[in-house]
């Protein structure tokens, strides 16, 4: 089943492990959750494993495995329970599994409040945030990675992060002048 | 007309646009209050998600990923249960078979903590760290058997990520650093329950370079990293455990060497690449310190 897999093709997924953890709590939230999407995702890449070219990214292929995993996830389960989008008010990172450097509290309230937000949005959007904002992928290498078009990463990018500023509370969007330093302040 | 230019601003932040946009954007930007808001909220955004989820990346990877990559097989029979036909795997089957389901998540670091436990009872104090086999009652092995197993490959899974950053950025991914050893002893022995001293390896040739707080099987755990002059990597995890003591135990993943135990409710681990029997030494050396008092 397994038996072909280049020890190499396994030793660049054990380094990949901590992007994909990250890019999949990012997607679930909550980090059992998230680690079992990652588990299911190397399960899968690895019995899977021929249809993945050699020399192309094997980060991208198992970033939208992951993907792939978590919206049939979420169909399924909105189909088993009629809900919408869940687990929106649950507790986003279980304080006991994280590592704690004891640092930055400050900076930990905010994270907090962004992870938490990033669980209400719509789940598509998520991955989208992940791999521009978090992972520094092109639009049109995210348009790759998840086989939609680049405008749908636009624009599913746009209503992502607007929304995020909401759910933060940050200032008012429209009309605040008195937020803003930018670089090119001359006219 | 605000979707579209939303989605330029956008663009425009994350450095998506040509050069004759980008300036063209500027001009507009500079003079209007409004799309300042609006790409200080684009970049903000961007900023703070990345910010939100760097942590995750320097926190232990789970045994069962690890188990996941090295052993499928392994992985797909203990999460169901194989009927009586064993065609699929060469899985001992443990004495409760619903054992290694409902405890896979966390089975990883608490069976690591479990196995780590190694020890120095058995062999019993007078003669120090002695080399023992395991006579851990057989329920005990059939349960904890399977963990262990990744417990070690997570112990070995760290000791790499840990080796590959110090090797590659030459630095050494810890919260608290070297001259702060009496804080560290401090704010770990809180944790942990007891008082710790980071055991001194200097005789070695390695020194204290800092710590780290982890979680092994839902509980508090310590991880203190060693380096020699030439960049060698000793890690000790100390973390709590339910399971019974038991004697030091030498066991090999790839070519990272562990020598672990426990005592006391306390499971311990040396990890390290250097040569095995060095790394026991190191072990016979410090268990006494590291006993909990």
């Amino acid at each position: 089943m397994t038996a072909g897999v280049d020890p190499a093709v396994q030793a660049e997924l054990v380094a990949l492990l901590p992007r994909l953890r990250r890019f999949a709590r990012g997607l679930a939230g909550v980090p059992d959750q998230a680690d079992d999407l990652v588990q299911a995702a190397c399960e899968r890449a690895l019995t899977r494993i021929h249809q993945w070219t050699p020399g192309t990214r094997l980060d991208s292929w198992m970033f939208r495995i992951i993907q792939t995993i978590w919206l049939d996830q979420k169909r399924a389960q909105r189909v088993r329970t009629g809900e919408g989008r869940v687990d929106a008010d649950s507790p986003l990172v279980e304080p006991e599994l994280m590592v704690d450097g004891a640092r930055e509290m400050e900076a930990q309230v905010t994270y907090d409040a962004v992870r938490r937000a990033m669980t209400k949005l719509p789940e598509e959007q998520r991955a989208v945030m992940m791999l521009v904002c978090v992972e520094g992928q092109s639009y049109k290498e995210t348009a790759d990675t998840l086989a939609i078009p680049i405008g749908t990463v636009m624009s599913r990018l746009s209503r992502a992060r607007a929304a995020l500023g909401r759910l933060l509370g940050d200032k008012p969007i429209d009309g605040a002048d008195n937020v803003v330093r930018l670089k090119p302040e001359g006219a | 007309m605000m979707k579209t230019d939303d989605i330029m601003l956008m663009a425009y932040v994350d450095g998506e646009v040509d050069a004759v946009t980008a300036r063209e954007l500027e001009t507009a930007i500079a003079g209007d209050p409004t799309l300042r808001a609006r790409v200080a909220m684009f970049r903000e955004s961007a900023s703070l998600t990345r910010g939100a989820f760097t942590e995750v990346l320097h926190e232990p990877i789970p045994d069962r990923l690890l188990a996941a990559i090295h052993n499928p097989a392994a992985v797909v029979a203990a999460k169901t249960p194989p009927p009586a036909e064993p065609n699929v795997v060469p899985l001992r089957r443990p004495a409760r078979p619903s054992a290694i389901s409902s405890s896979w998540r966390t089975a990883g670091w608490a069976a690591a903590a479990a196995i780590a436990a190694v020890t120095i009872f058995a062999a019993g104090q007078k003669t120090g760290f002695v080399r023992l086999e395991a006579s851990a009652p057989p329920i005990q092995r059939a349960s904890v058997s399977p963990d262990s197993e990744r417990w070690l490959e997570n112990l070995a899974g760290y000791f790499r990520e840990y080796d590959v950053t110090l090797q590659r950025e030459q630095r050494l991914l810890v919260d608290f650093g070297a001259e702060h050893i009496a804080e560290l002893e401090k704010w770990f022995g809180a944790r942990l329950n007891r008082q710790i001293a980071v055991p001194d390896l200097t005789p070695f040739g390695y020194r204290a370079e800092g710590g780290r707080f982890v979680v092994v099987a839902g509980k508090p755990a310590a991880q203190f990293l060693y380096l020699s002059e030439k960049k060698e990597l000793i890690q000790l995890v100390v973390a709590m455990t339910d399971l019974p003591e038991r004697g030091g135990r030498l066991d090999k993943r790839g070519d990272v060497n562990i020598v672990h135990w426990r005592e006391n409710g306390y499971a311990y681990a040396f990890v390290g690449r250097v040569d095995g029997d060095r790394l026991w030494r190191m072990a016979d050396v410090t268990w006494v310190k590291l006993k909990p008092v």
